[in-house]
């Protein structure tokens, strides 16, 4: 389960719309509080870290995170005392599912938000939702992580 | 020995420790004692034939071991060797 406030959120929405008609990518940071079970990871979103996609060949349908820029993501997790949640990343025009490809790359015990960014006629783009997916660690599935709402304390 | 810097998407294996200490003179006999203290930890990181998978990346220091000798790459006990999830995906 993860809560994501509503300002993060619209920190990744706008990264969407900024970088659209390529998809955007980066990191989600916060607070994590590891479940007993499979799927019972609490995670609590306060941070994004946008990263360039450096898919540059193809930027419109496929992004990469560098081996070098996911280090320094968890070096800034650690510097701000915080976790490595997830990444969040868009789909240009597109829905807010992930496909074959991404789930394919995934691994579990993250967060993997995927935003919809529908263009408007004028270049522009609009993030017109979200959703977070998570991977079953035998791989078998990607399903739609539950999200803590409501407004938290700290 | 080594210090091995675990990612968060595999701390679920290592009892949620970030750093872990590891026996070794190698890349490759660091993360094998790494994966006999962590036996879930070993699909994760080896496949069927005991190769590294593709998806994982492994820095001694700065530096990618593709770079260096590979998984024979010599550790020393200052050597930092973080393992590095390759995170990719894309809408086809
Ligand atoms: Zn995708």
């Amino acid at each position: 389960m993860i809560h994501v406030p509503d300002a993060v959120a619209a920190r990744f929405a706008a990264e969407g719309e900024r970088t659209y008609p390529a998809e955007c990518c980066g990191v989600l940071l916060g607070r994590l509080e590891p479940g007993a079970t499979e799927g019972c990871d609490r995670r609590y979103a306060s941070a994004i870290l946008p990263v360039d996609n450096a898919r540059t060949d193809r930027a419109g349908d496929r992004f990469v995170i560098t081996p070098e820029a996911y280090l320094k993501a968890e070096a800034a997790a650690d510097a701000q005392g915080l976790e490595l949640l997830g990444f969040y990343h868009s789909h240009p025009d597109d829905q807010a599912r992930p496909s074959d490809y991404d789930r394919d790359h995934a691994w579990p015990n993250l967060s993997y938000i995927v935003m919809a960014v529908q263009g408007q006629g004028d270049g522009t783009g609009r993030t017109t939702g979200w959703a977070s997916w998570e991977l079953a660690a035998d791989r078998s599935a990607f399903r739609p992580e539950p999200l803590i709402e409501g407004g938290l304390h700290g | 020995m080594a210090k091995l810097s675990i990612p968060t998407a595999l701390r679920a294996y290592t009892e949620r420790q970030a750093k872990v200490d590891a026996d070794g003179a190698t890349v490759g006999a660091a993360l094998a004692a790494l994966a006999d203290r962590y036996p879930d930890l070993r699909p994760h990181l080896f496949d069927e034939a005991g190769e590294l998978r593709g998806f994982v990346n492994v820095f001694v220091g700065d530096t990618n071991i593709r770079s260096l000798a590979g998984l024979a790459t010599p550790v020393t006990p200052d050597s930092v060797v973080a393992l590095v999830p390759a995170i990719a995906g894309g809408l086809r």
